[in-house]
Parts: structure tokens; sequence; C-alpha cells
């Protein structure tokens, strides 16, 4: 199994702040793996997804990605990471350019990282992924559901076929009927696509049923890292057991469990 | 267009814009008067079917002056505006795009521009330039340029820091991609909008210039000027103030009025349906 | 009796039927969860509750609080039985509090029109009502002003305040849900503590089944402006009868956490 991601003792302090935002911080991202990076507000988990994506430079540490540095990346080389590395958003509201049809919102990445490449038939193709009618690509997002835009912003990132895709909470700000459904086409394409996920997530419920390896942060370190299920059933830091113990619980659906899992 | 028409404070706006224009290109080709010929003997006189609005101190036909002046009102707004959006929205940009310390500095300098009155500008170009219709529109454009700055800046801003903007870098987009593809449509309204009041606002200030007799210089009517030469008969018939006063009410409304309409057709989300 | 009787309740906004024959109760004491997604009317019909309805809706039926009437009552008629019979928690603390007044006068100001206390002893009231809601340091919390406090600090000023006059009912609506999970669990626990030493019933406005589940006793699921189902929180979890709540509860059970006790039976 090959290693996509290694972040190595990355920092980072922001201008005028007077502690670490994050770090430091070290981990790997195995190809075909489920990473969730766990977290509340102010944990870092965010900033540390933004490091690894190159969008934002470290204080200290670096990121490779299959062994290449991704800071300073120039031209072909970084619109190959570009390519490869997908980012799906939060809130599909403000994601998505409410000046943009839909079409051109997800035929973006391809017009900039895959010249020549039939742009019109791929947009019908990737809205057809993600179970939406070619007609949408005329629509503004504004007259999309949530659900639908965050199909929409879906599409987009498997648009350049990434191998990589970082979803920064992707369900949390959807109706949980919504949520379900994009959760069941997230699991389903990241099989078909065989995509390597890094879910960015403070939702243990979307956690357990998408990721295979978490890592739980606070106050911008790792607490603890190790395979989702185990973690979840014996969480050794005092911090994930408070978390663990925080969520409010459905009690014990016998129906539903066996579609679960 | 028919959206603009659609809209009520646009529809106000169009019409009136439209009578100004029409009277401008009208005074293109023809004036009932030649604005320009004095006639001592013919000096203030009243309305009648060959002078619609009378005559002024020197017998020239007020209607006429009327005419001509919406083609100075007109041409220096636009003058005014082309020059505040050729210097701000630049100066908005790199604002925006700069590192921090001399984004910082530009701002300070804007601020310190901003503080420093148009007036003032205009008067001291005009007394080194010689008056004319154009120095006086260049200096309200400059003045002006630096208010587009300082709102368009804040926009780009929004603009720039949005999600989308940040999925379009994680795609791999230039900063000028940025700019041009997500920036500038999403600032776009604000941007249009602004430049609709500035054209209100330049309108204004060469009427209020003309006036001082910093702007238009005799003999080219200007509405601002024409207040002025009129403003002798303020005690006995007021109504000759009527006219100018209201021609640069209709100017300065319906370039507002303009504005708000395209403001609510410019955004998609407020748009009724789309094709 | 019921504390809050809701008969037939109907609001429009702008000729569309948002909220449409609802028939709600909450009895003495009772704790219900009223749940719905985005568009179920759960926020108007809470807000027809309060009488804070828009000015532009347009409300129909009947809405009893204690016995009186509340639909199309006067402002200060409502102004008197918020605070005194029905104490409000929202979701953002940060807009619910005054950011220019001192959190130990927010804390008396639901108790202030009832008596007319000195300041001595409103300060008194207010330290203790800190003390009571778990509020740090308490002498000092109620000098500081809202800005100074963390989003669960003022979320328990907002429930002290909500509770302070012992109301029949409170009103909750998505009390937690700006709030970080570990957060949520203390807020939660919280409002119940508060809701059962005061007496009162609680109305709990949410999305959120697994929040509902744990603090109510009686579930009422919204979709569409009409009340789809109700029932105890255990029934309707376990046996829901209309197809809406049926999707509604997989999807919950598909999205929510677990508890590791199942996973490692399963897995």
């Amino acid at each position: 199994m090959s290693t996509l991601f290694t972040v190595d003792a990355v920092r980072k302090r922001y201008r005028g702040a007077a502690e670490d935002a994050l770090g430091p911080v070290s981990l790997s991202v195995e190809a075909g793996r489920h990473l969730a990076i766990i977290g509340e507000s102010g944990s870092g988990k965010t900033t540390l997804s933004r490091i690894m994506l190159g969008l934002l430079p470290p204080t200290a540490g670096v990121v490779q990605y299959r062994g290449t540095p991704v800071h300073d990346l120039r031209g072909q080389a970084a619109r190959d990471l570009r390519r490869r590395v997908q980012l799906v958003l939060q809130d599909p509201f403000a994601s998505l350019s409410p000046r943009m049809r839909v079409g051109d919102i997800v035929a973006e990445p391809l017009r900039i990282l895959h010249r020549g490449v039939p742009v019109r038939t791929r947009v019908a193709e990737l809205l057809a992924a993600v179970e939406l009618d070619p007609s949408f690509a005329r629509r503004f997002p504004h007259e999309l559901s949530g659900g639908q835009r965050q199909r929409v912003a879906i599409a987009r990132a498997l648009g350049p076929r990434p191998e990589v895709l970082v979803a920064d909470e992707p369900v949390s700000a959807l109706d949980v009927s919504v949520q379900a459904q994009i959760l069941r086409l997230l699991r389903r394409l990241a099989e078909h696509e065989a995509l390597t996920l890094v879910l960015v997530s403070h939702d243990l419920g979307i956690v357990q049923n998408l990721c295979h390896t978490s890592v739980v942060m606070h106050r911008g370190r790792i607490v603890e890292f190790g395979a989702t299920t185990e973690l979840l059933a014996d969480p050794q830091h005092p911090y994930t057991r408070e978390l663990l113990a925080s969520v409010p619980a459905l009690p014990q659906h016998h129906e539903t469990i066996g579609k679960i899992l | 267009m028919i959206a603009l028409l659609r809209n009520p404070s646009g529809l106000v706006g169009v019409l009136l814009v439209a009578v100004v224009v029409a009277a401008a290109l009208t005074s293109l080709l023809w004036t009932p008067h030649d604005p320009l010929i004095v006639d001592p003997a013919a000096g203030w006189l009243a309305p009648s079917a060959s002078h619609l609005l009378g005559t002024d101190a020197l017998g020239r036909d007020s209607f006429s002056a009327l005419l001509v002046g919406a083609q100075v009102t007109l041409g220096s707004a636009l003058l005014a505006t082309a020059v505040a959006a050729a210097l701000g929205l630049p100066l908005a940009a790199i604002i925006e795009l700069t590192p921090p310390m001399l984004s910082a500095f530009l701002q300070r300098f804007v601020d310190i521009m901003i503080a420093f009155p148009t007036l003032i500008l205009a008067v001291i170009l005009v007394t080194s330039f010689g008056s004319s219709t154009w120095t006086a529109a260049v200096a309200v454009g400059l003045g002006a340029s630096v208010v587009v700055a300082r709102t368009v800046a804040p926009e780009l801003r929004r603009a720039r820091s949005s999600d989308y903007a940040l999925l379009a870098t994680a795609a791999g987009a230039s900063s000028g991609r940025i700019m041009l593809h997500h920036v500038l449509p999403n600032a776009g309204s604000t941007i249009v909008v602004r430049l609709t009041q500035i054209l209100a606002g330049s309108a204004l200030a060469e009427a209020g210039l003309s006036y001082l007799g910093f702007g238009t210089p005799t003999p080219t009517p200007s509405w601002g000027r024409t207040l002025a030469e009129m403003q002798p008969q303020i005690m006995t018939r007021p109504e000759v103030l009527l006219a100018p006063a209201l021609c640069i009410v209709i100017v300065v409304l319906g370039f507002n009025l303009l504005g708000d309409g395209l403001r609510d057709i410019l955004d998609p989300r407020t748009r009724r349906s789309t094709p | 009796m019921s504390v809050l009787k809701i008969r037939k309740l109907s609001v429009s906004i702008g000729g569309h039927t948002v909220v449409d024959s609802v028939d709600l109760d909450v009895g003495r004491g009772e704790r219900v969860g009223l749940l719905g997604e985005s568009g179920s009317g759960k926020s108007l019909t809470c807000m027809a509750t309060l009488g804070l309805l828009p000015a532009t809706a347009r409300a129909t039926g009947s809405v009893r609080l204690v016995g009186e009437e509340i639909l199309g009552s006067n402002d200060r008629r409502m102004r008197a039985l918020r605070g005194a019979e029905l104490g409000c928690v929202f979701q953002e603390p940060q807009s619910a509090l005054d950011p220019l007044a001192r959190i130990g006068d927010q804390l008396t100001s639901t108790l202030r029109a009832r008596a007319r206390l000195s300041r001595h002893r409103r300060h008194e009231l207010a330290v203790a009502l800190a003390a009571r809601v778990g509020l740090p340091d308490p002498e000092r919390i109620v000098r500081r002003f809202p800005h100074e406090l963390s989003g669960g600090q003022r979320q328990r000023v907002v429930v002290a305040m909500a509770t302070a006059a012992a109301p029949a009912l409170v009103l909750a609506d998505e009390p937690t849900t700006a709030l970080d999970v570990t957060v949520q669990a203390h807020i939660l626990e919280l409002l119940g503590g508060r809701v059962a030493e005061t007496g009162a019933a609680l109305l709990l406005v949410t999305h959120d089944i697994a929040v509902a589940a744990t603090t109510c006793d009686r579930l009422v699921v919204m979709r569409g402006g009409r009340v789809v189902e109700q029932g105890s929180t255990h029934d309707l979890l376990r046996r829901p009868a209309h197809p809406y709540t049926r999707a509604l509860i997989d999807a919950a059970y598909a999205t929510t956490y677990t508890r590791p006790i199942v996973l490692a039976a399963t897995a």
C-alpha cells in the first residue's frame, strides 16, 4: 500500500496570535483508506486540512504528497497536485459561486486542469454520477436545494478524477434525511472511483459510517489515532472519552443496525 | 434590459435618464433658438410660445440653454465616472492583492484622500489649468476614484475569501482567473451600482462647480451656471430658477434610481427566472 | 391540565400555508420534542407560541398558554407572559443577550418584571442564579459582559434567565445547534435539570432526533407544516407508524453515532 500524504511535524501560528493554532502534528494517509480528522471548533482540524492541500503555508514542518513537498510547487507540478487532490466544503450555499451556472461550476476544474477534454459531455457524466439530471447544468445554485448543491460540489470535485477527496464537514449543513443520501453517495463514489477520503468532521456518526481510521484532534494536537472501530469502542485519551460520552445517542434500533454496517 | 424596466425604481430611473439623454441628443441637432445669441433688448422675457421658458438677463433663450446644458451635464458626469473607475478599480485591486503592510499604507492614503474635499481639489485644478468643463470633471473623477477604491476593496475581499474562491484555488486556478471568474462577477453588482451613484454625484458636482464659477466657463450653457445667472430673480420671479433646478434633480434622481434598479436585477438570487 | 394547548393552528405567509392545522399539547412538567427538518414549520409553530410571528404572517386557530389565549393577544400582555409563564432559549446565545448589559442585570431581568427588588437583593439573586446554572466564579461573572463569556457560558446565562421566574413552560428552539458536542451535552443536562427543579414543562424544537430523544418524554414530528406523527419517545423511535417518520429515523440511525456496544456486537 502506498502512502499519499505524509505530514511531518507541521505547526501553524496565525499572524498576531500568541499561541500555535496547530501542532506539531504528524500523520500519514495511505492510498485507498478513508481517514477521519475528528475535532470540535478550534481543534485545528480545518487548519490541518488546508495545510495538507497546500492552500495554507505551515509555520514549520513539511507536507509531502507521494514524496513531493506540497508547498512552493510551481507550474506543472502544482497543477498535478491540484488534479490529484480535490476538496468539498461544508456549506454548499457558500461554496458555489452564486453567479455561475451549475454547468460552469462543475466544468471549472476541467477547464483549468484538463484542457481539451470535451467539457459538456464530461459535465453531464459527472452530474449523472451524483444522481442529478443533466438539465441542472443550466441552473443557478440558488435554484437548488441544499442536498442538490452538495451533489454539485461533489460532482465538481470528481471532475479531474482525483486520487484523494478532502471533505470538510460535507454533510453538517444538511437536513438529516439529506445527510444520509449524501453519505451513501460519498461511500458509493469512493468505492467506485477507488478514492482515498480525508474527512474533516466533528460528527462521530458520519465518521463511524465512512472512515476506516481516525485521528482525534484537541487544541491543535492529535490526541488519539487508530482504527475507527477500536478508537470508538475503547478510547484511550480523556478528551476522546469525553467527546464520546457527550454525543447524544439513539437507543439501539434493531431493524436498521443490519443496514448500516 | 427588460428586467430593468420591470423593476419599479429601474423603470423610473431609465425614464428620467432617457429624458436627459434625449434632451442632449436633440440639442446636438436642433434648439428653438441659438442659446448663445445675446439680445439685451429681449432680457428677462416671460415664458411665451417663442421662448418656452422665457429668456435670461442677456436675452438668451432659457429652454435652449437647458437643452444644451444636458450635453454638458451628461458629458462631464460620464468623464468623471470614467476617471473614477479607471483609477479607483485598479486601486481597489491593488489594495486587495498587495501584502498587508503595503495594503494598509494604501488604505490610509485612500482615507486621507477621501477626507480631502473634492471641491477644493477642483478649485486648485481649475486655477492651475484654467476653467473648463473637462478640468472640473477630471477633478470630480479624481475625488470619486478614492471613494470607489474604498468601497470596492472590501467587496473584492469578501469574494476573494469566499468558499468558492478557495475551491477555485484548490482546483488550480490562478489568482488572475479567480479575479476574473469569481471576484469581479460577484463584486460586480456593487461596482456597477457604485458607479451609477458616482454618475449622479458627478452630475451634481458639475452643477455645483459651475454654479460657483469653477466649472463650465461662459458662454457654454450649464445647468449650474444657468441657476447662478437666474439667481438675481429669486425675490421677484422665483419660478425661473425652478427649471434648471428641476433638471439637476431629474438627472441625479434618475441615475440613483437606475443604480437601485441595477442592484436588484444584477443579483441572480433576486432575479425571477432564468432562460 | 395542559400548559400549552394548540388547536388547529395555521400560519400563512404571503399566501403560502407554512403551518397547517397543527394540534399540540404539552402537559404540566412534560418534556416534548418538536422534531422537523428545514421547512417543516416547527420554528413558526414555536414563534406563534411566543407571540413573535413576523408581521407579514397570518395565523388562525388557537394557542392557549396556561388557559390564556395567546393568538392575537397584545404585545404588552405577551411581554408579561414571557418571563413569567414562558421562558425562551434560542439557538444563538450571542444574539439573545444584550451586548451592553452586565450578566447580572440580564440574569434578573426576567425577575424584575415581577417584584421590585433592591439593587443589593438583585445582585444576590443574580449570583445565586449564576451559581445554580454552573457558571464559574459567580461573584465575578455577574459583573462581566456577554462577549467576555464563551458560547457555552452564554447559553447557561440564557437558560438561567429562561427558568429564573419558574415559568410554566420553557420553549427551547435549537438551543444547542450552535454549540460544540461536548458543550451541547452540558447544556442539555442543565436544561433538563433546571426544568425539573422549577417544575416547568419543556418544548424542545430541534432537527436532531438524538438530542430530542435524550431530553424528551414525547416526540412530535412535523413535515411540510403538518404534524405527521406523535407519541412517546420510546414507541416512536421503535415503532414509527408514518413512512416519513420511519425514513427520518432510519436516516438518523445512518448518520448518528451509535454506542460502541452495538458496534462490538455486530462489526
